[in-house]
């Protein structure tokens, strides 16, 4: 008796092998197993919920069930979380920044989609996607969505970030990164999306995102500024965002002073 | 018409079944449309690299970019099926001609698509009056990186089609090296005579050079090549 306690104590306990059922119960739900219709839950919040739990579900709904219904839901989730991180970028500056980065940051955003909307058909098509250009643009719109939701997640976060600090351009990498996540979350989905759709890996979405990226990091630039005071830069200047953001003296918030003229009398 | 609007993404995800139909039969309707595609999506492009220097030269352009692709397939048509043929492919002159046409018209809707990007990219270069040529630098190099991938793309599948009705890896990979060689060549040159595409900053907006015959490609390229060599070996001279 005692011989055989003091084996048990010695011996570590082994915990079963779970059966081939049991492991892809506990398996993480995948695009396979949540491809399926929405049960008609397809209010806000329930998009919302399925967007960041069971995108396939929302990929089903696209495909075969309500597309105009559930691409309209999702356009306003998108437009809604891009114009709360458009109010807190214009939280920084404050006055008419709140009303113009929300507007800048939801036009901006949705017009980069549309411009990379015809090349994401195409190198989709060359890459053996066999999607309509409606089917591609919801699914543009689900990854933009889910890039929004994201971005009111971290709300809190640049909240507490813009109340502690002055400098701007610490304020501009926060951002940055902010978007830089929002924007890896968001791509992945989509390149998720089309694999599981085309049962294949679409070789080609890493060459459209990196695009997708440059049009909105190129597009931050052209509607500056995003952060500083409204009218503090000159908007009508042309510049590549590189040069925009390694320049200097171009991003501080503070009024641009006149150049001092040579004095001639 | 519809018909055929369907058939461009079949076109560009090359699938074998459907353009073998195609290739095979002896339909008008479908050469026009290919050469109605590449006229509305090649000028769309040639507008948007234009549109650089001004309207008249977008216009220009416009019109230039799908006549030099057609100008580069007649030019060629008839050696692309001769050097098919000698090579034992056993392709048709319809065929020939129409595998590339297929070919030039996935470039041209690559270039179609890349066109909103190219005209926001312009919108946000800074213009001649900056008095920088930065911009037409980089324009001018954004373009060629484009206009390269896109042929690059279809090339790729030039090579499927062809290997899709001669059924040899090694013949078809020949075929397109031949075909490539020839449009790079005769292109090359008609590219010369139907310049500026996207022109020099210091010189007037032409829709041809007066002198689009005067010289050819290679001529100014050997020239160049030369002077640059001239610059490199004699530093001292050209600072004198």
């Amino acid at each position: 008796m005692t011989d055989s306690h003091s084996a048990e104590q010695a011996e570590p306990r082994i915990p079963p092998i779970p059966s081939p059922q049991q492991q892809a119960a506990e398996r993480p739900a995948t695009f396979e197993t949540n491809y399926r219709d929405m049960d008609n839950n397809r209010h806000l919040f329930q998009v919302v919920d399925a967007v960041l739990k069971r995108p396939a579900q929302v990929l089903y709904e696209i495909l075969h069930g309500k597309s105009v219904a559930i691409t309209v839901t999702l356009l306003v989730i998108a437009v809604f979380c891009l114009t709360a991180i458009g109010l807190m970028m214009a939280g920084y500056s404050g006055g008419e920044q709140f009303a113009a980065v929300p507007l800048k940051v939801v036009i901006g955003t949705l017009l980069s989609a549309a411009i990379c909307l015809p090349s994401l058909y195409i190198l989709l098509c060359l890459s053996g996607g066999d999607q309509t250009f409606p089917q591609v643009c919801s699914i543009l719109l689900q990854s933009l969505a889910l890039t929004g939701i994201l971005f009111v997640g971290f709300l809190p976060v640049a909240w507490i970030f813009s109340q502690a600090t002055d400098s701007i351009k610490f304020m501009g990498f926060l951002y940055l990164l902010i978007w830089g996540v929002g924007i890896h979350f968001g791509l992945r989905l989509l390149r998720r999306a089309f694999a599981f759709l085309n049962k294949r890996t679409m070789g080609t979405l890493h060459l459209w995102g990196f695009i997708f990226i440059l049009v909105l990091l190129q597009m931050s630039t052209t509607l500056r500024p995003l952060l500083g005071s409204y009218g503090s830069l000159r908007t009508n200047e042309k510049k590549f965002f590189v040069t925009h953001w390694f320049g200097a003296g171009d991003h501080t918030d503070k009024p641009a002073t006149p150049p001092r003229l040579p004095d001639v009398r | 018409m519809n018909k055929y609007f369907q058939r461009i993404p079949v076109l560009c995800r090359g699938d074998s079944e459907s353009i073998s139909e195609w290739l095979d039969r002896q339909s008008i309707h479908w050469i026009l449309f290919c050469c109605l595609v590449i006229t509305i999506c090649g000028g769309m492009y040639g507008a948007a690299i234009g549109l650089w220097r001004a309207g008249l030269m977008a216009t220009y352009v416009a019109i230039k970019f799908p006549l030099l692709i057609f100008l580069t397939t007649l030019c060629n048509a008839v050696l692309n099926w001769m050097l098919a043929l000698v090579m034992g492919a056993g392709l048709t002159f319809r065929q020939t001609l129409l595998a590339q046409l297929m070919s030039f018209t996935i470039a041209t809707l690559i270039l179609g698509a890349m066109t909103p990007i190219v005209v926001f990219i312009l919108y946000n270069t800074p213009p001649l009056s900056s008095g920088s040529h930065f911009g037409h630098s980089f324009f001018l190099l954004l373009n060629v990186v484009i206009i390269a991938a896109a042929g690059f793309a279809a090339n790729i599948r030039l090579y499927g089609f062809l290997l899709l009705k001669i059924g040899s890896r090694p013949l078809a990979q020949k075929i397109v090296m031949a075909w490539v060689a020839g449009n790079l060549f005769v292109g090359g040159q008609l590219s010369w005579n139907l310049r500026p595409f996207i022109g020099s900053p210091t010189l007037e907006i032409q829709c041809l050079r007066p002198d689009p015959f005067d010289g050819n490609f290679y001529e100014s390229v050997y020239r160049s090549g030369r002077r640059l060599l001239h610059n490199i070996t004699s530093p001292e001279k050209q600072r004198k």
